[in-house]
C-alpha cells in the first residue's frame, strides 16, 4: 500500500512538472512554484526522501495541523482492532479521573494530577507557569523535584523521603495533600550576565532574554511526619508523548554503539570521559554499559532511554505505563500498592480532623472499629505504600482500572504518530539543516536511528494482546538518547539531562497553544533554548552554541526555521 | 483529527491532472494563478471567520448570558417560594439553545477553546455524583456559591467538584430522564435521586447559578479569544469583569501573537498567520477542525458506548461513556456537531442550506472540479440524516447504546470523516 503511494508521489511530481511547463508566455501568466505537497516523499536539496517521514512510513501521520499530536500511526489505522483500542485508550489519557465515577475512577487518596491531560496539554510539552497550581487540563506539566542538595546551590542530591519522588499536591477528603500548593512559590529571575561571559545580545545587536525559576516550598506546606529539612526544589516539565513507541523500537545495540562512539571521541581527545558520558550508565574503562544502564522487565532488559534522568527502558513499563498508576494513584491488578510515603500516612493518622471526619462516617474504608486508635491504625496502614490494597487486614479495595483498560491505554500510547516534516523544499530550511550539522548540534541531537525487529516487551496483564509495532523504520527523533550537561543556572536535578527529541516540536504552538522549551519551560522560544546551551563554558554544547551565537541573523533564523520544520 | 491521509497522494494525482487540464486549456477563462488561488482562499478563510466562527461564538456568549439569567430567576423564585414550571422550562429552553451553539462550534475547537482550556472546562463528563453530594454538603462550597462572586468561586475553587461543572453540571440540575425537571422535584426540600437525597434542592439551584455564571464567563472568553477587541461590548464587559479567566490563560485570552485567533486564521503567510500558507489554513479547517470533531463523534461519543454495549469494549457500563444522559439529547448534540461541520464547509449558518456561500470551501471545491465533492456532500447529508432518524426513533442513545441505528450513525459519520480527510489532502495541493 505505502509503496504504491510512493510511486504515485513520483508520478505526481512528474505531472506537476509538466504542469509548470505549460504556462503560456504569450498571456503573461506566471508559472508557479509547486506546492510543498508535491515534494513530499521526494529528495529535495539536502533532505532525503525519508526525512519527510520522521516516524518512518509506519509511524508518521500526514496531518500537520492543529490535531497532529493526537494522531494514530498508520499501523493503528490499518488494524481495526488496534484502531478501536487506540480510541478507548485515548479516553484514559484525556479524561478527568474522580474518586468513584467509572470508568475514570480511582483518584487518590493522594495524587499528583487528576488527568494525564493536565501535564501533557494536547499531547504536548507542559506550558510555562507563573506559579505551581494544579487544575484539570490547565497545562501545568511541572513535577516538583524536592531533594537534599549535596551542597548549597547544588542541583544534585537524593530525593527527600517524606514525599513521593513525584510530589503530590492533591488528596481526597478527609486527607490533606502531602504538599500544600499554597506553600509553593516560583519566582522567575532574569539572567543579567551569563557565566560564559557572552553578552545578552548577538553581535549584530539583537537581544535575547533568559529566565530561570527559583522555587521554594515552605516547610509548613508539608503534611508529613516528619517534615523534610534541608531541601531544595527544582521543576521538571513533561515533554510530548508522541512517537515514544518508535523510540521503544530502537535496538539496545544501537544505543550501545552511540555511547561507545561518544566515549571514544572524548577518550581519543584525551579528555575525561566521565565528564561527558554519565559514568552511572557507561563504564569508560570497560567500554560498555554499567549494570545501572539496563532496565529489567520480566526476563528481558532494555537500555534506559526514557525520561530526563533515563530511568526507564521499555515503554510498556515506562513513564506513561507508570504515570497512569502513580500520578493518579489509580490501582490496577498488577499495581496493588499506593504511590505514597509512610511519612504522609503517619501524619494523616495523627491528624485529629482526619480522625473526626472518618469517625463520623461508618461506611468509610478507614473506619475500622470506630475508635480513634482503630481509625488511626487503619489510616496509617492503608495509606502506607507497603500495604497491599487488595489483600490486607484493614480493608480490601478492588482494582480501579481493568486489564482491558490498561491494554487500551498502551495501544494508544504506543500508537501515537509523529507528524510529517514540513517545508523541506524551502531553501532557508535546507540552509538551516546545513548549519545545524556544521556547527555541531547534531552531535547530541542525532538526526536518525533505525528501529530493529521491535520485539517489544509487554507486561503479563497485556500478554498475548498485540500492540503497534514499528520494525525496520528509519526515524528522525534528533536525539542521541544519552544524557549531557548544560551547566545552566538552577539546572535540572541531577545535572545530567537526556537529549530531548526535537521531532514535531515545530507544531507545538498550533497543537497546544504554547511552545515553551527545556526541562522547566524556561525557554520561551528556540533562540532562548539554544542560548541556554551557551550559559556556561562548561556546557557540553557550548562550542556549538557559541558558533550559533556568532552566526548572522539570517543563518540563526534559518536554523530556527529548520527546527520548526522537522 | 486522527486520520492518516491514506488517500492523500491519490488525490494529489487527481488534482494535478485536473489542474493540468485547467491551466493548459487555451480557451479557459478561469486560469488559475498563484495570486488568484491565494485571493480565493483568503476570501474563504475570511468568510469562515466572519460568518461562521465569530457569529457562532457571539451567539453562544449571548445565550449563556440568557441561561445565566434564567438560572438566577429560577433560584430567586425558589428562595421566595414562587417558582413555577414555566420558570424551570425557561431555564431548560435557554440551556438547549446555548448548548446548540456550543455543539455547533465544535468543528473549530482549535485555537482559543483548546489553548485556553475552555474545553474541557465547560464540557466534560461523566459527572461524579459523589462529588456533587460532597460539594453541596460542604459549608464552604455553599457559602462560595452564594457569595458575591459565585462564578469566581466556581472557577477558582472547583478542585473537589471539577467533574460537575459546565453544561453537564447544569444539565443534571435542569433535566432528568429526558425531560425538564418538574416543579415538584425542584421545590421538594431534598433531591429525590437515589444516593443524592442529602442534597437540598435550594442548594442545587444556587449551584446552577454559580455554574451558569462560570459558563457565561468562559464562553465570553472564547468569543474574545477569537475576536479580540472586535468582540461585542457585552463580551468585553463580561471578560473585564471576570479577569481571573484571563489570568488562567497563557496569552491574556488571545493567541500567542497578542491578537484574536480569527485574525490569525485570516493572516496566512504573514507574521501573524496561524499557518504559513492559505492551503494549510484551509486544510486545517477540514482536518484540525471538522475531522477532529467528526472522528470524536464516531470513535468516542458514539463509538465507545456502542462497543461496550455490543461486547466489543471493556466491561464497564456503556452508559458511563454517553454524553448528555440526563436530557437524553445525545443524538441532538452529535447532529449539531455535524451541522457545525456543514457550517464550516458551506461558509454560512443555515442547517437547511443547499447552496453554499460564494466564498466557501464547498463552492471552491465545486468550482475547481474536486472529484470528491459529491461524495463529501452526500456523506455530510447522510450523516445528518442518520442522526435525524436516530433522534426521531424514540430510542434515546442512553437507553439503547447498542442499537442498530447507532451502528448506522457511526458508519455514516465515519464516511464523512474519510471524505473530510480526502478533501483536506486535496486542498493542500491546490496552487
Amino acid at each position: 500500500m505505502k509503496q504504491s503511494i510512493y510511486f504515485l508521489s513520483s508520478a505526481t511530481v512528474a505531472l506537476a512538472t509538466l504542469l509548470t511547463g505549460c504556462s503560456d508566455d504569450a498571456t503573461g501568466i506566471q508559472t508557479n512554484e509547486m506546492p510543498e505537497a508535491n515534494y513530499i516523499g521526494e529528495t529535495t536539496g539536502n533532505f532525503s526522501a525519508e526525512e519527510w517521514y520522521p516516524g518512518g512510513k509506519l509511524g508518521t501521520t500526514e496531518n500537520i495541523g492543529s490535531s497532529a499530536y493526537s494522531d494514530q500511526t498508520p499501523v493503528v489505522d490499518e488494524n481495526p482492532s488496534l484502531f478501536n483500542a487506540f480510541f478507548a485508550g485515548e479516553q484514559m489519557f484525556e479524561r478527568n479521573y474522580t474518586e468513584n465515577k467509572a470508568p475514570f475512577k480511582g483518584l487518590g487518596p493522594a495524587s499528583v494530577r487528576s488527568s494525564c491531560f493536565d501535564c501533557h496539554p494536547q499531547y504536548g510539552h507542559g506550558k510555562w507557569q507563573a506559579q505551581y497550581r494544579t487544575e484539570y487540563a490547565n497545562g501545568n506539566g511541572y513535577l516538583l523535584v524536592i531533594y537534599h542538595p549535596n551542597h548549597e546551590g547544588s542541583n544534585d542530591g537524593p530525593y527527600v523521603s517524606e514525599v513521593t519522588a513525584m510530589p503530590q499536591t492533591q488528596a481526597s477528603a478527609p486527607f490533606l495533600p502531602p504538599v500544600n500548593e499554597n506553600g509553593i512559590n516560583i519566582k522567575w529571575e532574569h539572567v543579567t550576565k551569563m557565566e560564559s561571559g557572552l553578552p545578552m545580545h548577538f553581535p549584530d545587536g539583537e537581544s535575547f532574554d533568559l529566565i530561570y525559576p527559583e522555587v521554594t516550598i515552605a516547610q509548613s506546606a508539608f503534611n508529613t511526619k516528619p517534615q523534610p529539612t534541608n531541601y531544595d526544589v527544582r521543576l521538571e516539565s513533561t515533554i510530548g508523548v508522541i512517537g515514544t513507541g518508535l523510540l521503544d523500537a530502537i535496538p539496545n545495540d544501537s544505543i550501545r554503539a552511540q555511547y561507545a562512539k561518544t566515549a571514544g571521541y572524548f577518550k581519543r581527545a584525551g579528555m575525561n570521559v566521565a565528564e561527558y558520558v554519565n559514568s552511572s550508565f557507561w563504564d569508560a574503562s570497560a567500554n560498555d554499559f554499567t549494570a545501572n544502564a539496563w532496565y529489567k522487565a520480566g526476563d528481558r532488559k532494555f537500555v534506559k532511554r526514557f525520561t530526563y534522568a533515563l530511568t526507564r527502558g521499555t515503554l510498556q513499563d515506562g513513564p506513561g505505563a507508570n504515570a497512569i498508576w502513580n500520578i493518579t494513584n489509580v490501582s490496577r491488578p498488577d499495581r496493588p500498592y499506593l504511590y505514597t510515603t509512610s511519612a504522609w500516612a503517619q501524619a494523616m493518622s495523627e491528624n485529629p480532623d482526619v480522625i473526626t471526619q472518618i469517625k463520623a462516617n461508618p461506611s468509610s474504608p478507614y473506619y475500622a472499629d470506630g475508635t480513634d486508635a482503630g481509625i488511626a491504625d487503619a489510616v496509617r496502614n492503608l495509606l502506607d505504600p507497603k500495604t497491599n490494597q487488595f489483600d490486607n487486614k484493614w480493608h480490601n479495595f478492588t482494582p480501579d482500572q481493568t486489564t482491558e483498560q490498561f491494554y487500551n491505554f498502551m495501544v494508544w500510547h504506543r500508537g501515537l504518530a509523529i507528524p510529517r516534516a514540513r517545508n523541506l523544499n524551502d531553501k532557508e530550511v535546507q540552509r538551516g539543516k546545513k548549519l545545524f550539522m556544521e556547527i555541531g548540534c547534531a552531535s547530541c541531537h542525532r538526526p536518525s536511528w533505525k528501529t530493529g525487529n521491535d520485539d517489544y516487551w509487554e507486561p503479563e496483564i497485556c500478554a498475548g494482546k498485540p500492540l503497534p509495532r514499528y520494525p525496520h523504520q528509519t526515524i528522525y527523533p534528533y536525539s542521541d538518547m544519552m544524557q549531557h550537561k548544560l551547566y545552566m543556572k538552577n539546572d535540572i536535578h541531577g545535572s545530567w539531562c537526556r537529549t530531548t527529541p526535537l521531532w514535531g516540536r515545530g507544531l507545538s504552538l498550533i497543537n497546544t497553544g504554547a511552545e515553551d522549551r527545556l526541562h522547566d519551560c524556561r525557554a520561551r522560544n528556540e533562540i532562548e533554548a539554544i542560548m541556554w546551551h551557551a550559559y556556561s563554558k562548561n556546557s557540553h554544547a557550548y562550542s556549538s552554541a557559541l558558533k550559533f551565537y556568532n552566526l548572522p541573523k539570517s543563518d540563526r533564523d534559518a536554523i530556527v526555521k529548520f527546527l520548526r520544520s522537522i | 483529527m486522527k486520520k492518516y491521509f491514506k488517500y492523500a497522494l491519490l488525490f494529489a494525482a487527481i488534482s494535478t491532472m485536473t489542474l493540468t487540464t485547467t491551466s493548459c486549456s487555451s480557451d479557459d477563462n478561469n486560469e488559475n494563478t498563484e495570486a488568484t488561488t491565494s485571493s480565493e482562499m483568503q476570501a474563504i478563510a475570511e468568510n469562515y471567520v466572519k460568518n461562521v466562527v465569530e457569529p457562532t461564538y457571539t451567539d453562544l456568549a449571548t445565550n449563556t448570558q440568557t441561561l445565566y439569567e434564567a438560572c438566577q430567576n429560577l433560584y430567586a423564585k425558589r428562595k421566595a417560594g414562587t417558582l413555577t414550571q414555566t420558570d424551570i422550562d425557561a431555564a431548560c429552553n435557554a440551556f438547549k439553545t446555548a448548548r446548540k451553539y456550543w455543539e455547533e462550534s465544535e468543528s473549530f475547537l482549535y485555537g482559543a477553546a483548546t489553548d485556553n482550556n475552555i474545553d474541557p472546562h465547560i464540557d466534560s463528563w461523566p459527572l461524579d455524583h459523589d462529588q456533587l453530594v460532597k460539594a453541596l454538603n460542604d459549608k464552604d462550597v455553599i457559602a462560595g456559591i452564594n457569595g458575591a462572586q459565585a462564578d469566581k468561586f466556581v472557577y477558582k475553587k472547583n478542585h473537589d467538584f471539577d467533574s460537575v461543572l459546565g453544561f453537564h453540571g447544569l444539565e443534571f440540575i435542569l433535566f432528568r430522564n429526558g425531560a425538564n425537571r418538574t416543579l415538584a422535584a425542584l421545590t421538594a426540600e431534598n433531591e429525590t435521586e437515589k444516593q443524592l437525597t442529602s442534597i437540598k434542592t435550594l442548594d442545587e439551584c444556587a449551584f446552577a447559578v454559580a455554574v451558569a455564571g462560570d459558563l457565561r464567563n468562559m464562553t465570553s472568553l472564547l468569543a474574545y479569544g477569537w475576536m479580540g477587541d472586535k468582540a461585542s461590548e457585552s463580551v468585553k464587559n463580561t471578560v473585564n469583569a471576570a479577569k481571573w479567566t484571563l489570568d488562567g490563560t497563557h496569552y491574556a485570552g488571545l493567541s500567542s501573537k497578542g491578537i484574536g485567533y480569527g485574525l490569525e486564521v485570516i493572516s496566512a503567510g504573514s507574521a501573524n498567520g496561524m499557518f504559513p500558507t492559505w492551503q494549510e489554513t484551509l486544510q486545517n479547517i477540514f482536518v484540525g477542525g471538522c475531522s477532529d470533531i467528526c472522528q470524536e463523534v464516531y470513535t468516542q461519543k458514539l463509538g465507545q458506548a456502542y462497543r461496550v454495549a455490543t461486547g466489543q469494549g471493556d466491561d464497564q457500563d456503556a452508559a458511563d461513556y454517553i454524553e448528555s444522559p440526563y436530557s437524553k439529547r445525545s443524538f441532538q448534540d452529535y447532529q449539531d456537531n455535524i451541522y457545525s461541520i456543514k457550517n464550516s464547509l458551506y461558509g454560512l449558518r443555515d442547517i437547511n442550506a443547499t447552496v453554499p456561500a460564494k466564498n466557501s470551501l464547498m463552492n471552491y471545491m465545486q468550482q475547481h472540479k474536486y472529484e470528491g465533492y459529491t461524495a463529501l456532500n452526500n456523506a455530510l447529508n447522510e450523516a445528518i440524516a442518520a442522526l435525524e432518524s436516530a433522534k426521531n426513533s424514540g430510542k434515546a442513545f442512553i437507553d439503547a447504546p447498542g442499537d442498530a441505528q447507532v451502528k448506522n450513525c457511526i458508519e455514516k459519520v465515519q464516511a464523512l470523516d474519510e471524505a473530510l480527510n480526502a478533501a483536506g489532502a486535496w486542498i493542500i495541493r491546490q496552487k
